[in-house]
Formats: C-alpha cells, sequence, structure tokens
C-alpha cells in the first residue's frame, strides 16, 4: 500500500532523491577544496614558530595592550582556575575583567575570597547597552584584575559590561570554563600587530580539555577524554578549527570566530553595537556585523583565524548537554544567517557574500534538512523498491564512508603541523573514533540541527546550562 | 534512476579515498612512534654532551676534544647543542667552546649541510652556521636570502645579523626592501639582532623618503629599543606627519617612551589627527611639554573617543602638581569634560588610597 502511495509521487522522490545526492557531492567537493587550503596556510606555522622564539622586541611598550573579558553565570567550580591561567599568560601589557553575571551561586564570593578583591571606583563611559552594573572590585594582589558584578542579562550583556568597562584598543573574550595556553594571546594579536589598520578580529584554536590534568590554572598533563562523547568532540573540534576556519581565513572568508577566544578591535565592536544580547549565535553575529559594517562604509579590513594558539575548553560529557548545546549552536546559526539574509548573493558584499555566505547556507541551513530526512526516507524508498540499490551505495558512500576520508585527513594535518596530541597512541586512539563516528554519531548531529532548526521557527530562546564538572580531573 | 557503473564509481572512490587517508594517517602514527623515540635518544645523548662539555670546561680543552664526539651521529646532535649552547656564551669561553666544536668535527659536517642542494639539509643548519667565521660561509647565507622559502630567508637574515657585521647590513636591508611575506615585525627582529651597532643605518632608514612602510616600521620598533632620547628625537618626529596611520601613532609612541619633548606644531597637528591613536599618544607625549601643552591636554580632554580623553587625564596628574590644579580646575566646570574630570579624580583618589 505504501509502496503504491510513493508510486503517486515517483516523479517528485526521484527529483528529491538526485538532490540529496547533489548536495552530498557538493558539500564533499567543499571540503576537497579545504584541504589543500587549510595545508598551504598550515605550512607558514614553521615559520611563525621559529619568530615566536625572538619576541623580546615585540614584548615591549609598541605590544597592543588587551583587555581579556571572562564572562562569568554559576561558575564557581571553574572560574579560579580560568582567572589564574589568564592571569599567567604571557603578554606584556594586559587586564583581565570576569564580568559576574547575576551568578546565582559563589561565583563572586570565590573570587573575592580568593584574589582579595575590594570595591573601588572605575571610570568608564557606557557605550553599548547593558544591564546595570552593581559594583566594581580591584585586586591588591593581582593590579591588573578587575571583577564587575552586574544584574544578569546574558553572555552577550556581560562581554558588553566588558567591552565599555575595558581600556584598550583590543579585547579578547573568553569562556569561563576554557584555559588559555601562556603563548596563546601573544600569537593571535600578530595579525593586529602585522596589520594594524586592517585587522578587526582574529581567532585561534580551541581544542578539549576534558580528561587532561589542570593545576592552578594550567596543564600537567594533557591526556584524551576517557569518555566516547568528549572523544568524539576532539575529531569535531579538530575538523571544524584545523580544516574549515583556516582554510577559510587562507581565503578571507572567515565568518565564525569562536566567542570561546576571539581579539577584536574595541572600536569596531563599539561601532557596530558590541554583542547582540537577543541573539544565541552572538560570537558569529558580531563577526558578520562587522563585515557588514566594513562592506557598507568601504573599508579595507580584514581577519584572521590563527591555527597555532590553544584556548582549552571543557565539552559536554553526557548527550543530553551536549544534545541542548548542539541545538542552541544550530539556533544562533540560523538566526544570524536570515537576519542577515540580505546579504547573500550580494556584491556590495565582496567575497562574504558572494561566497562564504551561499556555502553557509548551503551547509548549515539547506545541509541539516537535506541529510536527515535523506537518513528516514531512503531506506523506506529503497525497501519499498523506489531507489535501487546503486543509489543506496552512493547515497552511503556519499554521507558515510567519504565522512572518514574528511575525518582522518584533519587528523593527518594536525600531526603534520601542530602535533598536540601527546603520544602516538593517542593517535592511534582518535584514528579509530574518526572512522566511527560516521556512523551514528554524525546522525545525531544531524537530528540535534533539524532540532535547531524547531527551535528557530518556534523563536525559543531559553539558555541551555552546561553541567560543569570543573577541571580539576 | 543510478546506473551500477555509475554506484560503483563513487562507492569505490570514496573507499579508496577513506583507505589512503587511513594509511597516510598509520605511516603518520609510525613516524611520530619513531621520532618520539629518536628524540629520547638524541635527548639523552644532549645531556650526556651538555654534562661533559661544563665538566671539562675548567680542564684542559684536550680532554674534552678527545671524550666529545665519537661518532657522526654525536657530531649531528652536537650540530644541535652547539648553536643553544655557543648563544649564551661570550669572551673566553666562547672561543674555547668553538675550538673544542671544530676539533669534534662540526665544522666540516655543518659545511657539507650548508652547502648541499637539499633544502632539509641546509635548513638544518643555517643558525649555527653563523658561528662559523669566513666569507664563504656568509656568502652562502646571502645566497640563502634569495630562497624561495620564507622561512630559510628569515633563518639566513638571523643567521648574518648574529655574525654582528655591520656591513652585511645593506644586503640585508636591500633584500628585504622588495620582501611580500616577511612581516615587519620579523624584519625588526633580525635589526634588534644587530643591536645599538646599527642605530645611524635606521635613522637613516626613518629619514629617507623612499623607504617602504614595512621597513620604517621595523626600523622605528628597532631604534626604539636601541637608541637615546637625543637619537630618536632627530629622526623619528620625521614620521609624525607620515600617510600611514600605524606610522604616526607608533611614532608618537616612540617618543612618548623616549621621554622627548615633542615639537609643539607636531602636537597641535597629532590632536586632531584622524586616527584616535594617533590622539592617546600624542596625549602620552604632551606630558614632556607641560605646561606649554596645557590647551592640547584640556582639548584632548574633550575628545570624543574617552580612551583619548582618559589618556589625556592621566597625563595631566603625571606631569605633576601643576597638571593636577589643570585637573582640578576643569573639574569644576559643570560642562562634558568637568564631569570626565571629576570622575578621573575620584578613580585617582581612590587608587591613592
Amino acid at each position: 500500500m505504501l509502496h503504491d502511495l510513493l508510486l503517486q509521487f515517483y516523479d517528485e522522490i526521484l527529483a528529491f532523491s538526485y538532490l540529496v545526492l547533489g548536495f552530498g557531492i557538493f558539500q564533499n567537493l567543499i571540503y576537497l577544496l579545504q584541504l589543500p587550503l587549510a595545508m598551504s596556510e598550515l605550512r607558514k606555522i614553521k615559520l611563525r614558530k621559529k619568530e615566536d622564539s625572538r619576541w623580546s622586541l615585540i614584548k615591549s611598550e609598541i605590544t597592543l595592550p588587551i583587555s581579556i573579558i571572562i564572562p562569568a553565570h554559576n561558575e564557581e567550580l571553574t572560574i579560579y582556575e580560568t582567572a589564574l591561567s589568564a592571569l599567567s599568560t604571557q603578554y606584556p601589557s594586559f587586564e583581565l575583567i570576569i564580568v559576574n553575571d547575576g551568578s546565582k551561586d559563589n561565583t563572586l564570593a570565590v573570587l573575592i575570597e580568593k584574589f582579595g578583591l575590594k570595591q573601588a571606583d572605575r571610570f568608564y563611559e557606557s557605550q553599548l547597552p547593558h544591564q546595570k552594573i552593581k559594583a566594581i572590585y580591584t585586586s591588591f594582589l593581582y593590579p591588573n584584575l578587575l571583577v564587575v558584578d552586574k544584574v544578569n542579562g546574558g553572555k552577550s550583556d556581560a562581554v558588553n559590561v566588558g567591552i565599555d568597562v575595558s581600556r584598550n584598543p583590543l579585547f579578547c573574550t573568553i569562556d569561563a570554563d576554557s584555559l588559555l595556553d601562556p603563548s596563546a594571546l601573544l600569537a593571535s594579536v600578530r595579525p593586529f600587530l602585522e596589520e594594524p589598520e586592517k585587522m578587526m578580529a582574529s581567532g585561534g584554536t580551541v581544542r578539549i580539555i576534558n580528561g587532561s590534568i589542570v593545576e592552578d590554572g594550567a596543564i600537567t598533563k594533557l591526556r584524551l577524554p576517557k569518555k566516547i562523547l568528549p572523544l568524539l568532540q576532539v575529531i569535531e573540534y579538530v575538523r571544524a578549527f584545523l580544516m574549515g576556519r583556516i582554510a577559510w581565513s587562507n581565503i578571507k572568508i572567515v565568518t565564525i570566530i569562536s566567542g570561546a577566544f576571539a581579539i577584536f578591535k574595541r572600536d569596531i565592536a563599539i561601532k557596530v553595537g558590541g554583542f547582540n544580547v537577543q541573539t544565541i549565535g552572538e560570537d558569529f553575529e558580531l563577526v558578520v556585523k562587522i563585515h557588514r559594517y566594513c562592506c557598507e562604509n568601504k573599508i579595507d579590513y580584514e581577519m584572521r583565524f590563527v591555527p597555532e594558539p590553544v584556548c582549552w575548553t571543557e565539552v559536554p560529557e553526557n548527550l543530553r548537554t551536549l544534545k541542548k548545546q548542539r541545538v542552541r549552536w544550530q539556533q544562533g546559526a540560523l538566526e544570524v544567517l536570515f537576519n542577515n539574509v540580505g546579504m547573500l548573493f550580494n556584491p556590495k558584499y565582496g567575497r562574504i557574500g558572494m561566497l562564504a555566505f551561499p556555502l553557509m547556507f548551503a551547509v548549515d541551513v539547506l545541509g541539516p534538512i537535506l541529510e536527515f530526512t535523506s537518513y528516514i526516507l531512503f531506506p523506506i524508498f529503497y525497501f519499498c523498491g523506489i531507489l535501487n540499490l546503486e543509489f543506496m551505495l552512493i547515497f552511503f558512500s556519499l554521507f558515510f564512508v567519504f565522512g572518514i576520508f574528511i575525518s582522518v585527513m584533519s587528523l593527518v594535518l594536525e600531526e603534520m603541523s601542530l602535533r598536540r596530541f601527546s603520544h602516538a597512541k593517542d593517535l592511534l586512539i582518535m584514528g579509530f573514533i574518526a572512522v566511527i563516528e560516521n556512523f551514528g554519531y554524525r546522525q545525531l548531529n544531524s537530528l540535534w540541527r533539524i532540532m535547531g532548526w524547531w527551535r528557530f521557527i518556534t523563536k525559543r530562546q531559553d539558555w541551555g546550562e552546561m553541567v560543569r564538572v570543573g577541571k580539576k580531573n | 534512476m543510478a546506473d551500477h557503473a555509475a554506484a560503483n564509481l563513487v562507492l569505490y572512490a570514496t573507499i579508496l579515498f577513506s583507505i589512503a587517508s587511513i594509511v597516510i594517517f598509520n605511516l603518520l602514527i609510525l613516524l611520530r612512534f619513531l621520532r618520539d623515540r629518536r628524540k629520547k635518544i638524541r635527548q639523552k645523548c644532549k645531556d650526556e654532551m651538555k654534562r661533559k662539555i661544563f665538566l671539562y670546561l675548567n680542564n684542559p680543552a684536550e680532554d674534552l676534544k678527545r671524550n666529545l664526539t665519537k661518532s657522526r651521529f654525536e657530531v649531528s646532535v652536537l650540530v644541535e647543542l652547539a648553536d643553544e649552547l655557543l648563544r649564551n656564551l661570550k669572551g673566553k669561553s666562547y672561543v674555547l667552546l668553538l675550538e673544542i666544536f671544530s676539533d669534534a668535527g662540526i665544522y666540516g659536517y655543518i659545511r657539507y649541510k650548508l652547502f648541499s642542494k637539499s633544502r632539509r639539509k641546509y635548513a638544518s643548519v643555517i643558525n649555527i652556521a653563523s658561528h662559523l667565521a669566513g666569507d664563504e660561509i656568509k656568502q652562502r647565507l646571502i645566497d640563502l636570502l634569495e630562497d624561495n622559502n620564507d622561512s630559510i630567508r628569515y633563518s639566513a637574515a638571523e643567521s648574518l645579523a648574529y655574525t654582528h657585521d655591520v656591513k652585511l647590513l645593506p644586503i640585508i636591508i636591500k633584500k628585504f626592501a622588495g620582501e611580500k611575506t616577511l612581516s615587519h615585525l620579523m624584519i625588526a627582529n633580525i635589526f634588534d639582532i644587530f643591536g645599538e651597532k646599527i642605530v645611524t643605518e635606521m635613522m637613516a632608514l626613518i629619514k629617507n623618503k623612499k623607504t617602504g612602510n614595512h621597513l620604517k616600521k621595523a626600523a622605528l620598533l628597532a631604534l626604539a629599543k636601541h637608541s637615546n632620547a637625543k637619537e630618536i628625537a632627530e629622526a623619528v618626529p620625521l614620521l609624525c606627519n607620515d600617510k600611514n596611520d600605524d606610522l604616526r601613532a607608533s611614532a608618537f609612541l616612540a617618543l612618548a617612551d623616549a621621554k622627548v619633548e615633542t615639537d609643539i606644531k607636531l602636537l597641535e597637528k597629532g590632536r586632531k589627527d584622524k586616527s584616535w591613536q594617533v590622539r592617546q599618544n600624542v596625549a602620552r607625549c604632551a606630558i614632556y611639554n607641560f605646561p606649554h601643552s596645557t590647551k592640547i591636554l584640556a582639548d584632548l580632554l574633550k575628545d570624543k573617543n574617552w580612551l583619548v580623553a582618559l589618556q589625556a587625564a592621566k597625563s595631566m596628574i603625571a606631569a605633576g602638581l601643576q597638571g593636577r590644579e589643570l585637573l582640578n580646575l576643569i573639574a569644576q566646570k559643570k560642562s562634558f569634560d568637568g564631569a570626565r574630570a571629576r570622575m578621573i579624580l575620584a578613580e585617582d583618589g581612590q587608587y591613592a588610597s
């Protein structure tokens, strides 16, 4: 009966099936293009490493001072380690601004106690919209530490406060559950020193800390996570940062700079109105706003992704939290893309309008729908005799087997450039994970992205809370 | 509907790609395993050599010469170690160690590698080559300034700089004038290695109108680090009128860092600059012209960018009693800048307490 019903829509089913296959080929071609682009960009790392050994000159007054902004909401477990890690960063001139966004736990109390904070006056001129600041604290132990206590308003609101209070030409945002490599800041500021007028933002690689040992804000032993879910995310992060973002940075179409570790020019962030408190994908949104502003005002500008700087972050260890995170990410991406749909195929926005936006619409907007529906419908069509075995083989090749190639090649890139995995044994484990993630985990991600679509359509705005395990594993 | 041949083609192609990637990855794992093992062995050998060198350094050199290297492997390890050791030594110890290394046979090894056609081979010894005096070596390093690989070009320039032979500077500058890949920061690093010896050349570079922006920036960085206030006052003001925003801002900053009294006309012009960073650095410079710069600082306190205003207020406070009095006077006004002055004074009082 189902077979007869489906036969009535044979032409439509066939068109849809070919559309899915076409999309699969298109997506894989994009990955194939990203590989050589990422490789050529990563080749420059050796030179940078050499240069880093001779930074004595640049570590002078001429280095641009920077404000590190850490928004914190209910982060009592991690905030002390994060603050210590940020304070011990190797950078000649920086201030650390922790913004306590109306935490209900002991985040502020932990900071007051550990850093001997005292309430102080701090002059600032409010240039961005945000909730009221309750108090500003300074530390006699760490003169470059500033803690702002404010009414709860969300992450974007907290970062806006940090930007307002900051007094440096650059600011860096770090998540409260993240740790910075001591040299990360110095390396990621380099684009601003090389192109002081053009550079608007830079981002660095974010890696996963689960499983490693952290003491006093520093990683003392780098280990792979012990659980399967964080391991799967390790592959995802390597693929996203070392392939996708580096490749797009190479052809100057950076559209995503992770808020977990990003550096922005303060004045451009203020000009575009700072972080949008109404959006979930606030980091993505800010980057798009900067692109939009610069293109509309014909400003010669650049944004760059720097492969080496590493910010270590804790990722969800259970499916429930991971689902919430991924659904939120998808919803955020859709909000930003549809809010800026006017940029799509608009030559006024240069490469961003003509290349980056169409690619993102194809992969992030259409992609999840086509992929997920095909996972459900194609087996039904096959068992009803509408699609033949050959068709299913092509589908399986494009959506399952080729994924292995992409994941393994991103590991190859990692090993050829950064070598952040400590042992050959770790590489072996990651190789295995790169194969199995294509069977189950990838499909689960598609489902979560569909759920993100649903939330976007129903305009739900509640925030997912991340369950912290603390970094001291 | 998809036909059989097409399906097979796609399936086999993707499987082939995947298998190829897995094979490459496994080869890399094997390489990593071997590299880690070799690294351990080399480190062990290095530690042993370091121990021997420090143990024998106060004894007759002959003993060390006899004991240091016995195999080609040990010579290659010594080459790695030598650069690190020689960089940190001066005077007699440096000469003695050079002699010992020479007897240990590393010169022949370095020469062989440096003149090899294989990039991998000469890349491994470029840094240590600076310790080998001799025109032949220097010429080879100069030739390598033309290499296609930017890392090699940088290393060759660095190695030439470590010879501290100022005669080589014009060659390096000429090469860097057309440099497209290496940033001004890297070029500044090279200038920095030469140290105080090249202040005159840096000043000449800044004064020369034909010098490109990246070379000017590099020269300014090196000059700011190695020259005295008089030299900065002579050369840097020329850059305060440059077309490049960053150069102007850096020039004013260098003047402020050197605590140089800047021409008031330059400050007047800089106060109206379109770049807020230039204006901020003008406020920094104005401390050293106070009280002649009173009006400039008072105007900058009204700047639309409050970071500039903040710097102006800080400069007034840093200028001493007179500056603080000026800020107090402005604070009594009911204007926008008066409010700013009051807030900054309150904050300053808080910190002072």
